[in-house]
């Protein structure tokens, strides 16, 4: 998995691009963990890349978004291929991720 | 003959009580003297694919027997005792849990022969199963019978928290498997039996190998010491949460489906953590989702929650499965989907197979389409309403 990361005056891209699986994904966890620890850190993460992903991929943005608002900051998912929107919508995790439909309505929320 | 039978049962009971697992099969050989055969003891293996044999130590060790090619592999899979010449091959289980077979032989084939024969071999190996089951735990002997290779930590872990794969009585047969055996990560189910109330849990924690496992493990024990300490399903979802929140730093959550059915009125009542939804099989075919009671995976505090209701009718059957059978993927990297498992299923309830062997065959189809490597654990639950 290769990880595209583009930073704007207010906010940071973060652009994962094919299979996030539990054994394809520290690339991205090594880049949203580095992100989340400065100051409020506004993430989003721009799935339109992403062809599938397991609990795992789940399970660190769920971290992430926590650690981002600790920092005062947010983590937002945007562009979603159908595959990541139904993993999202079966796990319930659209109650404490928010999914947008692309990235530039994610970056105004 | 029937006092022959009832000799060697007492005989059994007898010689067991101060015996050691390993010592298990000479003391039914020793008590299958008073009617004049022989016995052997055969174990299904871990993964339901072979018969092993349990035998006395320094006897010569039979090869293992397919399930799906032998006679007594039928006998297993039907349990229905079935006879061969001067061989007759009885089931054996604990209860309602599938062990293996019993192989009574004799040198003079007339002794096999006959109802009354038949009946008394069947209360021995009834006995001899109990026997297997209770002796089990205090040794390795019949546990090491059972595998065909070392087992991963994580998996030895799981097999230890996880309730027996089978329990039936008479308004309710509740079958579950567990995939792959020798590598089990972070899937995990549970059921209790109570009164008029069957309670249900299937579970699957975020990632792979011994972190997963343990997480499986903490949420099945505080649903369980929650359940046990009288809480409803509401409050056993809230007390995952505490001890998982507790055991992770890193919002590792396990999805889950939680229920209990009651045996009276076939209303089940469930919540459903972030889990691919159950599936309602009627009269063969697939004629619903439980897709209501949702709320987001155990380990994250969701307040958000309502208990669904859905009520069955007689007969129904209810699947219960994580994502490993679904999401499994072939060589070319299509996945399974939902739409062959419904297709399996419908079948099997077509077949009439009893709840074990559905899911064993259900569950070994999805090894093979995965290659025999799934990248998830497999689990499937089933429980039919039998009023």
């Amino acid at each position: 998995m290769n990880v595209v990361v583009r930073e704007a005056a207010d906010h940071t891209v973060v652009r994962p691009e094919g299979r996030l699986y539990f054994d394809t994904i520290d690339p991205l966890r090594d880049a949203l963990l580095v992100i989340v620890a400065g100051e409020r850190p506004r993430i989003v993460v721009d799935l339109s890349a992403a062809d599938r992903c397991d609990s795992s991929a789940l399970n660190l943005f769920v971290q992430a978004h926590r650690m981002a608002a600790r920092h005062g900051g947010w983590l937002r998912l945007a562009a979603a291929p159908p595959a990541l929107r139904r993993a999202i919508d079966i796990t319930n995790l659209d109650r404490l991720l928010t999914v947008h439909d692309s990235v530039e309505a994610a970056v105004t929320g | 003959m029937r006092q022959a039978w009832r000799d060697a049962v007492v005989e059994l009971l007898r010689v067991a009580h101060l015996g050691q697992p390993d010592e298990l099969p000479a003391a039914a050989s020793h008590a299958a003297r008073q009617v004049g055969v022989d016995v052997t003891l055969w174990l299904v293996d871990q993964e339901q694919v072979a018969l092993r044999p349990l035998v006395e130590h320094g006897k010569p060790v039979p090869e293992a027997l397919p399930v799906d090619s032998t006679l007594a592999g039928r006998v297993f899979m039907a349990l229905k005792t079935a006879g061969q010449p001067g061989r007759l091959w009885v089931p054996l289980v604990d209860g309602s849990e599938r062990l293996g077979v019993l192989e009574v032989a004799a040198a003079d084939a007339d002794r096999l022969g006959g109802a009354e024969f038949e009946e008394g071999c069947g209360t021995f190996a009834a006995l001899l199963g109990h026997l297997v089951a209770v002796k089990a735990p205090y040794g390795d002997a019949i546990v090491r019978s059972r595998r065909s290779r070392r087992m991963s930590v994580a998996s030895e872990l799981v097999w230890q928290v996880v309730p027996p794969l089978t329990f039936a009585c008479d308004r309710l047969v509740l079958s579950a498997v567990l995939e792959p055996s020798y590598e089990v990560g972070g899937d995990g189910f549970d059921y209790a039996i109570d009164g008029y109330v069957a309670y249900l849990a299937i579970m699957d924690t975020v990632g792979h190998g011994l972190r997963a496992g343990l997480g499986t493990a903490v949420a099945l024990s505080a649903t369980r010491a929650a359940r046990r300490a009288g809480d409803g399903l509401y409050a056993i979802a809230r007390a995952a949460d505490e001890a998982l929140v507790e055991y992770t730093h890193d919002a590792r959550f396990t999805t889950a489906v939680l229920g209990t059915l009651n045996l009276d009125t076939g209303v089940l009542r469930y919540l459903n953590a972030g889990h691919p939804p159950p599936l309602v099989l009627r009269r063969g075919r697939i004629v619903r989702r439980l897709d209501q009671g949702r709320r987001m995976p155990l380990g994250l505090d969701d307040a958000q929650i309502e208990i669904a209701e859905e009520a069955l009718e007689p007969g129904d059957r209810v699947l219960l499965y994580t994502d490993g059978v679904t999401e499994s993927r072939d060589a070319a990297g299509a996945l399974f989907g939902e739409r062959r498992l419904v297709e399996l299923v419908e079948r099997y309830a077509a077949d009439a197979l009893p709840a074990p062997e559905t899911l064993r065959r259900v569950s070994h189809t999805v090894l093979e389409y995965a290659g025999g490597a799934p990248g998830d654990d497999v689990t499937l639950v089933l429980v039919e309403w039998t009023p």
